[in-house]
């Protein structure tokens, strides 16, 4: 059965219940009201970035679904940047795209999206100098050059290691 | 315009009645003087504006730029992830963006709990170890720590000092002279050997804690040994330290020892205590860790090249064993006795260097979920598996292999036979016009068997042979 979601700037989205559910925030909701013709409000996510998670969860509609518990430490230790090959070619979008599918998969609850996107974002930042990072994003650098030379004197021990 | 009177100038260098045409060009002077102090001063006011315009540019565009919409917790997700397996350099450099990212950095104590040792004589590279281990013990704020220390960069004592000399005195003769002496004497008793020894002392001091403290941190600890003669020998009282130690909590416990291959050496024994609470246990490079005593609560063993055999007896022990990983590369060293691996909770099941019969045993394992085997072509076995058994099979079966050439067709056939019920079968480069043929053979004198099969990976190209009832055009994952 269809399930019928409404964006920030109004706009419908039919999509298989299987898809929806990708979203944990949209099967707990789909849970609560049960069979129902209701439109899903998604006030946090506009259409053209629900477009595109939605593109996701049908590509990873048959994937099993990650299990409620946190992953432990070392899990997470050991997690690493790879990205498959599809999920690689799907997240190659603006920044301002990514950082809103980010968002989309944080509010939405949807992990493995999640997962993908900061690992994304990661990969960018990864080997990267400071003045690079802010170049970047965007960052002011708020630091006076007495307190970068204080910081750098006090992770000697992290540099040519 | 303000007209100049005479005495401002007293010290007047055109005489007491300087001509009128002098006196024009002092005060036309003096006005281009002014007009030039108030366009500097201008400018200044113009240039401090465009640096605040600038300023103010810049935080309004960090503002509104994608990143600063992100909430902090998701910010510690991304900065987890570029930190990974503990570079520190890359921290320093998240650390060094701005204040946000430094307090993120910080106060993560997750993005501390790395501790990668590197033992060696030198008393710098020393000097960071420990601010390093400072660092991290304090930074990680109790959480579980996962320890490396490599010991393979640690060289005899004698060697290091006399490369010392070498370095500081530019002429050999000079330098060979005085390592000469220092060889000739009793160079244990230089006070630099103490020094160092001390200062190695306290680098593990710190590392374990006085009173234990450190160690019961470690979650995870890898030892990387050296191999060469004399270095080896030269580690053991530091082995000895972290084994007194005793790193009782545990959970992953990975030895690495000389490098995998087919080269043959005597095993070194390593003498460990218990371990109570160990989960994972990866050992490879031709180790005698048969007198380990393992907890039961062992839920996966990977042995490369590690006589660990004599524990296999016990194997039944481990009730929560789910994947077992066990790979020689000789055929001297003796192999695992699999028929008591028949664990009803096995789950991965990866096998290298001996394809035995008894490895179709396994597929009575009702757990297991991936078969990997690799066939080496010093591995032959001939004749065919047993044909008795009606096995439900892993899902998942993996057929590798190191020389195309070696391929028994007979155990092929078997492999494939018992993949009757495998959904996925995945072949390694070589193998897989071998592999199609024979389950082409097979459907053919055996129809409606393999029924479950959907993918093979590895064969797209062959389409037009196996196309007919599987998808045969997924790369391997």
């Amino acid at each position: 059965m269809p399930v019928l979601l409404v964006t920030s700037d109004n706009e419908q989205f039919r999509v298989e219940k299987v898809v929806a559910q990708r979203s944990v925030l949209i099967k707990n909701m789909l849970e609560d009201v049960g069979e129902s013709d209701q439109p899903i409000p998604l006030p946090n996510v506009t259409a053209p970035v629900l477009k595109k998670v939605l593109e996701y969860c049908d590509h990873h509609q048959t994937d099993p679904l990650p299990t409620g518990d946190e992953p432990s430490a070392d899990e997470s230790r050991k997690r690493t940047t790879d990205i498959s090959e599809w999920d690689q070619k799907f997240i190659t979008v603006d920044q301002e795209m990514l950082f809103e599918i980010i968002l989309a998969a944080n509010y939405l609850d949807i992990k493995p999206l999640l997962d993908v996107g900061c690992k994304t974002v990661a990969n960018m930042i990864k080997g990267k100098s400071p003045e690079e990072i802010r170049k970047l994003f965007n960052i002011v650098n708020d630091f006076t050059p007495e307190e970068e030379a204080q910081i750098k004197k006090e992770n000697e021990w992290a540099e040519d290691r | 315009m303000t007209k100049i009177p005479m005495d401002s100038h007293p010290a007047h260098p055109y005489g007491r009645d300087p001509p009128q045409e002098i006196l024009d060009m002092i005060q036309d002077l003096h006005t281009c003087e002014l007009e030039i102090s108030f366009a500097e001063q201008r400018l200044q006011a113009l240039r401090e504006q465009q640096r605040k315009l600038r300023n103010d540019l810049a935080t309004f565009r960090a503002s509104v730029a994608p990143i600063a919409r992100i909430p902090i917790e998701i910010l510690c997700l991304i900065l987890s992830a570029v930190v990974g397996m503990g570079d520190y350099s890359q921290i320093l450099s998240l650390s060094l963006v701005c204040h946000n990212w430094r307090r993120v950095v910080m106060s993560t104590p997750q993005m501390w709990v790395t501790l990668p040792v590197t033992l060696v004589n030198d008393m710098n590279h020393m000097v960071k170890q420990q601010r390093l281990i400072e660092t991290v013990l304090e930074r990680s704020s109790g959480q579980k720590l996962h320890v490396s220390i490599d010991l393979t960069y640690f060289e005899p004592l004698q060697e290091y000092i006399s490369s010392r000399i070498e370095d500081a005195f530019p002429s050999f003769y000079e330098s060979s002279e005085i390592v000469d002496w220092v060889s000739a004497s009793d160079w244990t008793t230089l006070s630099v050997v103490d020094a160092i020894k001390d200062y190695q002392r306290r680098l593990f001091d710190t590392l374990i804690g006085l009173e234990r403290e450190h160690i019961a941190l470690w979650g995870s600890l890898t030892l990387t040994l050296p191999w060469e003669e004399g270095s080896f020998e030269q580690v053991v009282p530091f082995l000895d330290i972290i084994f007194e130690g005793k790193p009782s909590n545990l959970l992953e416990l990975e030895i690495n020892g000389h490098p995998p291959g087919p080269e043959e050496t005597d095993s070194r024994e390593l003498h460990m205590p218990p371990f109570e609470s160990l989960e994972h246990l990866k050992c490879s490079g031709q180790l005698d860790l048969s007198n380990l005593d393992i907890s039961p609560s062992l839920r996966s063993l990977d042995c490369v090249d590690t006589v660990i055999y004599r524990n296999l007896p016990h194997i039944h022990k481990f009730r929560d064993l789910h994947t077992l990983a066990y790979k020689v590369y000789s055929l001297m060293i003796p192999l695992v006795d699999l028929e008591r691996i028949l664990l009803p909770q096995l789950q991965k099941l990866f096998l290298s260097g001996s394809p035995h019969r008894e490895v179709m045993d396994l597929f009575e394992a009702p757990a297991l979920l991936v078969l990997s085997v690799t066939l080496h072509k010093e591995c032959y076995v001939d004749g065919v598996v047993p044909q008795s058994g009606v096995f439900a099979g892993p899902p998942a079966v993996i057929i590798r292999g190191d020389d195309s050439h070696s391929m028994n067709k007979g155990i092929l056939h078997s492999f494939v036979k018992q993949c009757k019920s495998a959904r996925e079968i995945v072949v390694e480069e070589d193998w897989k016009e071998q592999v199609a043929e024979t389950i082409v053979e097979y459907r053919l004198e055996n129809p409606g068997e393999l029924a479950q099969l959907q993918r093979i990976y590895g064969c797209d190209e062959l389409g037009d042979v196996l196309g007919d009832f599987i998808d045969v055009s997924l790369k391997p994952p």
